[in-house]
């Protein structure tokens, strides 16, 4: 088997090596705290000097995980859906450091801090991979139902609740034995999910009708199902196939002690008491209501409304309407950050994001993206924003002081669909 | 006739069922249960009975809830639309044609009422040079979304309070996003022109001085809602009676005549 070796530099001690026609990869990071990180690019290793250098890294790693954890507050995860990969990139030096091969068509990236676990959802091959972060090498490879996308950690960090949209199932993962533990069935097209402060319910969104399911996490079962809107109401032969928006997302304040839905079809938001499981007020906004955003200081939910272009800002201490400002085509992420003084809104139909002013509750100006955005997650001081450009194979960096684009950053993969960091307010489509 | 009368017993039965029967009739807070208190709000139905011959099973308790109540409630497969068009990544389209005609005069195709309708209608304007008369086709279009249908009217007639009743309870026409100036309207309907594109018909015939051609439509006038069963399946429960103050549904919605020749050898 020829064999093309090949060795650059990505930046201080970061080595990318590959036997070309074998697709074998194995990359050595050195991270600044001094860990050694390996990682496995490809699905196998195997010749012979490619396992021995593996083996000596994974022994230095296996002395110092520590310090690796310690950073991972420092690194963006991107989940390519075309090349099937996960990017790393250090946001302190905004390069790519690590690529980690997954399953096919990853939707989404989770990290477990606590157990030292990314998981990404493999939505066309019906898959989770769960990846050592220590070695970055995959530790195990789970089949759940059909189609997972939407992937949520436990406060606790050791379940994982896995969405499987087009079984109607949600798969609940021990994410320390690495294998389901139970599969919850009755839901109607799973989309996020979010769980109660102590880890015991799981509020599952169904994007396929107007009611949240509430599942004890400990029995695996439906214990609830809270109606945020009246059914949907056609006029038709049949339902004509049409595109039909539940409920994408239950998003709680920061004590957990409410949860905003918003329901696309009801052009409604609902304010649900999560310790009674019930709604306690229904606030109208603008048409085809996306899902709410919270901003981190919990002062506001941003939500966007998609069929009219407008953004509904909602008191979370009036549970009223206090701004609906102008929006653009096809939102589908808020980042909010810069001492929670700016919300970034980004639309796929503009390629751009708004800059939402959230002190004067006005639109203060928009940045123009080189791309297709996704979505974004900004950093945990709130001063820079990764946004996942799925068209033009990048990232962009927003500075959030200065509301203002200050790069790309190239190479991530193909077909980024996301960022995510351990820890920050993270979101999927 | 007789079908209509039937209907309309129909819907005045799940009425009075609705305002007799207590909302958690079944008490017990499983999802079978949950899902029967959810179609005893919209249908009259002895949940009981129901609950006891389905044992838990919602789909088995859907089909008996249909073969109960009989047409037109229905149970429904559920044809999943690809997540990413829900994402907005992609879209089907609602206008399958547009093009003109003559100097300033412009056919559009309007099959269905998909979720960006509104936005496909102002780009189509937007890239005419001046529309002086539009011919709207509604002759594929069977209906759905009552709510996206509103705001396809919106755009047309501006605003309308009280325009529309649902079991006599006043729905209006919203503010639109963008009226669009329309100096000359015509609509075309046929038989199988059904339920929204019927509404939205005599709508614009009222508040839009459109003219209506072709043949009589189906003349479908009530709301279904949807109540979801399981993943795969959905019950489409007969609600709500639609009604057009001044306008006639019932039997189909008749038109002014029969579509004009000179216009017919320009459609599809």
């Amino acid at each position: 088997m020829e064999r093309i070796w090949r060795t650059e530099r990505l930046h201080t001690g970061a080595k990318w090596d590959s036997f070309g026609t074998s697709l074998h990869v194995v990359e050595m990071l050195k991270f600044p705290a001094g860990a050694l990180m390996l990682h496995s690019t490809f699905r196998r290793c195997r010749t012979g000097a490619a396992t021995l250098f593996a083996t000596a890294l994974a022994a230095a790693v296996a002395a110092t995980p520590a310090a690796a954890l310690s950073d991972l507050d420092n690194y963006i995860f991107v989940p390519n859906r075309a090349s099937a990969d996960v990017a790393v990139i250090d946001a302190r030096t905004d390069k790519v450091v690590a690529k980690v091969q997954v399953g096919l068509t990853p939707h989404q990236v989770a990290v477990s801090g606590k157990l030292g676990k990314m998981v990404t959802s493999n939505t066309s091959d019906n898959t989770i991979t769960i990846v050592d972060l220590k070695t970055l090498q995959t530790a195990a490879t789970l089949t759940l139902g059909a189609m997972p996308e939407h992937i949520e950690i436990s406060p606790h960090g050791d379940v994982l609740a896995v969405g499987n949209i087009d079984a109607g199932t949600v798969s609940l993962v021990s994410l320390k034995e690495n294998r389901e533990l139970r599969r919850v069935s009755g839901l109607h097209e799973p989309h996020n999910m979010t769980f109660s402060p102590n880890g015991k319910l799981l509020y599952v969104s169904n994007l396929g009708a107007e009611f949240v399911s509430v599942v004890d996490v400990a029995a695996g079962k439906i214990i609830n199902e809270i109606s945020i809107g009246a059914p949907k109401a056609m006029a038709a032969k049949g339902s004509q196939g049409e595109e039909y928006q539940g409920i994408i997302n239950v998003t709680p304040t920061p004590d957990g002690r409410h949860g905003f839905a918003a329901y696309g079809e009801g052009d409604a938001l609902a304010v649900l008491d999560l310790r009674t499981q019930k709604t306690l007020k229904t606030i109208s906004v603008g048409d085809t209501p996306w899902r709410a955003y919270a901003t981190a200081d919990g002062k506001f939910m941003i939500v966007p409304n998609n069929g009219d272009k407008t953004v509904s800002i909602i008191s979370t201490s009036s549970l009223k309407e206090v701004a609906r400002l102008k929006g653009a085509a096809d939102m589908t992420g808020v980042n909010t950050g810069a001492s929670e003084s700016t919300a970034m809104v980004l639309s796929r139909g503009e390629n751009k994001a708004i800059v939402i002013d959230l002190r004067k509750l006005t639109v203060a100006g928009e940045i123009a993206l080189p791309g297709t955005p996704e979505t974004g997650v900004t950093t945990l001081d709130g001063k820079k924003l990764y946004v996942a450009l799925s068209s033009s194979n990048q990232v962009a960096v927003i500075d959030m002081e200065k509301r203002t684009l200050v790069g790309a950053i190239g190479g991530v993969g193909e077909g980024p669909w996301g960022a995510h960091i351990a820890g920050a307010g993270n979101y999927c489509h | 006739m007789r079908a209509t009368t039937v209907t309309r017993l129909f819907i005045a039965s799940c009425l009075a069922a609705y305002a007799v029967t207590p909302l958690s009739i079944l008490g017990a807070a499983d999802a079978f249960g949950l899902f029967l208190n959810r179609v005893v709000k919209l249908a009259p139905i002895d949940a009981a009975k129901v609950s006891k011959a389905c044992n838990g099973d919602r789909l088995c308790a859907a089909r008996l809830i249909v073969e109960t109540l009989g047409p037109p409630a229905q149970l429904e497969a559920v044809t999943h639309p690809d997540t990413d068009s829900i994402r907005r990544v992609k879209s089907q389209s609602s206008i399958s044609d547009f093009r003109a005609i003559g100097p300033s005069t412009y056919i559009m195709n309007l099959d269905r009422f998909g979720r960006k309708l509104t936005e496909e209608f102002q780009a189509h304007f937007r890239s005419a040079s001046g529309i002086s008369h539009l011919i709207l086709d509604l002759r594929k279009n069977q209906g759905g979304d009552f709510d996206r249908m509103r705001r396809a009217a919106a755009l047309l007639t501006g605003p309308v309070e009280r325009a529309i009743e649902l079991n006599g309870k006043p729905v209006d026409i919203p503010p639109p996003t963008q009226q669009l100036a329309v100096p000359r309207l015509t609509v075309l309907i046929g038989p199988r022109t059904a339920s929204s594109a019927e509404i939205l018909t005599v709508l614009l015939r009222k508040y839009a001085d459109a003219d209506i051609f072709g043949t009589r439509s189906v003349g479908k006038n009530y709301l279904y809602r949807m109540v979801p069963v399981t993943q795969d399946w959905r019950l489409l429960l007969p609600a709500e009676q639609i009604v057009v103050p001044g306008e006639t549904l019932t039997g189909g919605v008749l038109p002014d005549g029969p579509i004009p020749k000179t216009l017919a050898h320009h459609l599809n």
